[in-house]
């Protein structure tokens, strides 16, 4: 597991952190940190306590133990944490009966901007969501995704430093989900510092410069995406499917399955170049690499999609 | 401060864009309080409204059809004359308060030298005690008037004597002596009468005993209230306590739609979210009541005696419900359970605090309980402001009272909102 020490400036800490609810654990001895403009990613399924860590992290939840750091600050409740964070809840938290211009401008006046600094966050916040030509619309007025690019635009407007983002893909069309994506590269572009968390593998792979793999409040694993497939996500495979049953199975690597070939390399293309120049006749040869899945999965014994 | 104004705004423009919520908190007092106004309005008169009753008259004598006449001229009473029966039908279906049986035998026994106390039938609505005893004084009132009209007619005065005679000479349970007596008297009796003076003899006996003068209580000569100025003042709480509900409701809702939780991520503490939203339901209650003031005064005639009182007045009222919202908002955890707990709170304090009914029609103990209601408090603070001339050291306690009352609900809320999770 690899810690942040090699970045720049570590943004936040955690140690030991412990939530409860009633008899039940949610966070259990979670420690991690964050460098200045990382992008940490907690992958779990749903109940892993993704969101629970977050609201503890912010300060909306009080730790039954351990301890969090924001900067030089260990209070995540105090007025100078609050204002170097942002966060984008996994359900919507915005004022319908305003406009879009509206809602920013009331979350940025909160935060203590106003007159033309408030002006040009508000017109920033707009153009980053992508709702520049809505701005005097009722929130409303738009669709799903539009209102979803809107929660993540609040939690910006007022130029955190840190960037909580809690599920913030959840329930939208692809289209919007790309827009979302090409968001959180502008805010990795400038140096942000974002803590993501999903249930969806392929986003963190794509998003996040480190995952925790977290499951039923504990941290199983953290490091790169490419350190957690390396170390858990077993060797990569070549999947061949044959027209016809093959008469020399003794030259052949691996277990045959009906008319499926299935074995592990470790250097895939030159295996699969071999299969494919051999004179089988094969309706389909594949390369499968291991993703965060099967780290999941070789981790917990249960697939993440099925929860 | 600026944090707490923003939230404010906020509020209020959103409530700006709810017309049904603007319906509620501006409209409907106004509405109330000329609904009222003109329902309890009786030009030239504070008065109560009249009573529906039936009289059935079963003696269907000249003196029980003249107490008839005298019911029905009385401005107490809408006198349906009926059968016992459908009488006292109709005030079992509560169209009649009550039902006045009139005796057979009435003019016998309750005439000049009749001897007898004669019992009528009140059937009244159990609904309405004290119309029942309002009705008993205005019979009672009705036949001492027959019986001083006969009085004054020195002809019906002859006859009754004559009648006296007649029953004295021929009563055999007199003794000698006490029948000598009462045949001397009444003998006296008609010698005067022949040659008394009729005009003399109405004038002496014509006068009634005794006459009620009944004044209004003001600090000053004409500030007794019309009609109007008595369901304003009611008006403006209603239209405070429909601001208590909104923003209660309001307030839940930031909970569901978790702009709350976005709210507590801010830099503010909990007591000041809490602030801004006291204060934008503190300005919607000065906006209503100042709209009922407008509209009172200029279309109503409600008065202004002081209008520096009125200010406070209006004020203190206006502290006190946002305070109490700020409790009552942190009740529930959904917007159905903080308007069942909010209308719940709010329409006990309004029942005994006088804003439903009357105090005085309610009993003992919670006509006590009323003298804890901060909407008592308010009322008597609007109209001792808008008409009663109340004198600053009359106003000082109702409005420290209610703000009193609303710093309590205001603390109250504020702890609740930060122990919330």
């Amino acid at each position: 597991m690899r810690a942040a020490d090699s970045w720049e400036v570590q943004m936040i800490r955690v140690r030991g952190l412990r939530k409860a609810y009633a008899s039940r654990q949610v966070v259990d001895g979670l420690s991690f940190e964050l460098a200045q403009g990382e992008t940490f990613g907690l992958l779990g399924p749903n109940g892993a306590g993704k969101t629970t860590t977050i609201h503890l992290l912010c300060g909306l939840l009080r730790p039954d133990a351990g301890c969090i750091a924001v900067g030089h600050e260990e209070d995540p409740t105090r007025p100078a944490v609050r204002r170097c964070m942002g966060l984008a809840p996994q359900a919507l938290a915005l004022y319908e009966e305003l406009t879009g211009a509206e809602n920013l401008a009331f979350f940025g006046k909160l935060y203590g901007l106003s007159g033309a600094k408030l002006r040009a966050r508000v017109a920033w916040a707009l153009d980053f969501a992508g709702l520049s030509d809505r701005a005097d619309q009722l929130l409303r007025t738009y669709s799903g995704g539009m209102q979803r690019r809107l929660n993540l635009a609040c939690a910006l407007v007022h130029e955190p430093a840190v960037v909580l983002l809690d599920e913030p893909t959840a329930g939208v069309d692809p289209q919007s989900r790309n827009h979302i994506f090409e968001c959180i590269a502008r805010l990795k572009q400038a140096h942000l510092t974002i803590l993501y968390t999903t249930h969806y593998m392929e986003e963190a792979a794509r998003v996040c410069d480190r995952v925790a793999i977290l499951d039923q409040g504990r941290i199983l694993a953290l490091d790169t995406v490419d350190g957690l497939i390396a170390q858990h996500g077993g060797p990569t495979e070549v999947v061949a499917e044959f027209a016809c049953a093959p008469k020399d199975l003794a030259k052949l690597p691996g277990k045959l399955e009906g008319l499926t070939l299935r074995f592990a390399s470790t250097q895939p293309h030159v295996d699969a170049a071999r299969l494919a120049q051999s004179g089988y006749a094969l309706t389909s040869l594949q390369i499968r690499r291991p993703d965060l899945e099967h780290v999941f999965l070789a981790l917990t014994g249960r697939r993440l999609r099925d929860e | 401060m600026n944090a707490m104004l923003t939230l404010a705004a906020k509020d209020l423009r959103l409530l700006s864009r709810d017309r049904m919520g603007l319906f509620w908190v501006f409209v409907f007092p106004v509405l109330l309080a000329v609904l009222f106004g003109v329902t309890f309005h009786n030009p030239g008169t504070t008065g109560a409204a009249r009573l529906p009753v039936t009289v059935a008259d079963e003696d269907r004598s000249k003196l029980s059809q003249r107490l008839c006449e005298r019911l029905q001229a009385s401005s107490a009473l809408i006198v349906e004359a009926n059968s016992d029966a459908v009488g006292r039908e109709a005030v079992r279906v509560g169209r009649q308060v009550a039902c006045v049986v009139i005796p057979n035998g009435f003019e016998l026994r309750a005439g000049l030298w009749g001897g007898e106390t004669v019992e009528f039938e009140l059937h009244f609505d159990p609904a309405h005690h004290a119309e029942a005893a309002l009705l008993d004084g205005v019979l009672r009132e009705a036949v001492l008037a027959l019986l001083q009209e006969d009085l004054a007619d020195a002809e019906k005065l002859r006859a009754a004597v004559e009648g006296a005679e007649l029953g004295v000479r021929f009563d055999t349970e007199l003794s000698a002596v006490e029948r000598a007596k009462l045949e001397k008297f009444l003998g006296h009796a008609a010698e005067y009468l022949r040659d008394a003076d009729p005009q003399v003899l109405q004038r002496r006996t014509a006068r009634a005993p005794l006459h009620v003068k009944s004044m209004a209580i003001a600090r000053a000569p004409g500030l007794s209230a019309h009609s109007f100025e008595i369901t304003f003042p009611v008006g403006m709480v209603w239209g405070m306590l429909g601001c208590v509900a909104t923003f209660a409701v309001a307030l839940a809702r930031e909970r569901t739609t978790r702009t709350l939780q976005r709210l507590r991520l801010a830099p503010l503490s909990a007591t000041q979210v809490l602030a801004g939203k006291g204060l934008a339901c503190l300005a919607a209650c000065l906006a209503t009541m100042g709209a009922l003031i407008f509209v009172g005064h200029v279309f109503f005639g409600v008065r202004m005696v002081d209008p520096a009182g009125l200010a406070l007045a209006v004020f203190c009222n206006a502290a006190c419900f946002a305070g109490l919202m700020s409790g009552i908002g942190t009740l529930g955890r959904t917007e159905q359970a903080t308007a069942g707990a909010g209308w719940a709170i709010l329409l006990l304090l309004a029942l005994f605090g006088g804003a439903m009914m009357p105090q005085y029609l309610m009993p003992g103990w919670a006509q006590n309980l009323g003298q804890l209601s901060p909407v008592q408090w308010g009322i008597r603070a609007l109209e001792g402001a808008l008409w009663r001339g109340f004198a600053l050291q009359d106003l000082v306690p109702l409005c420290a009272g209610l703000l009193l009352a609303g710093g309590a609900g205001f603390a109250f809320g504020a702890v609740r909102l930060a122990r919330e999770p």
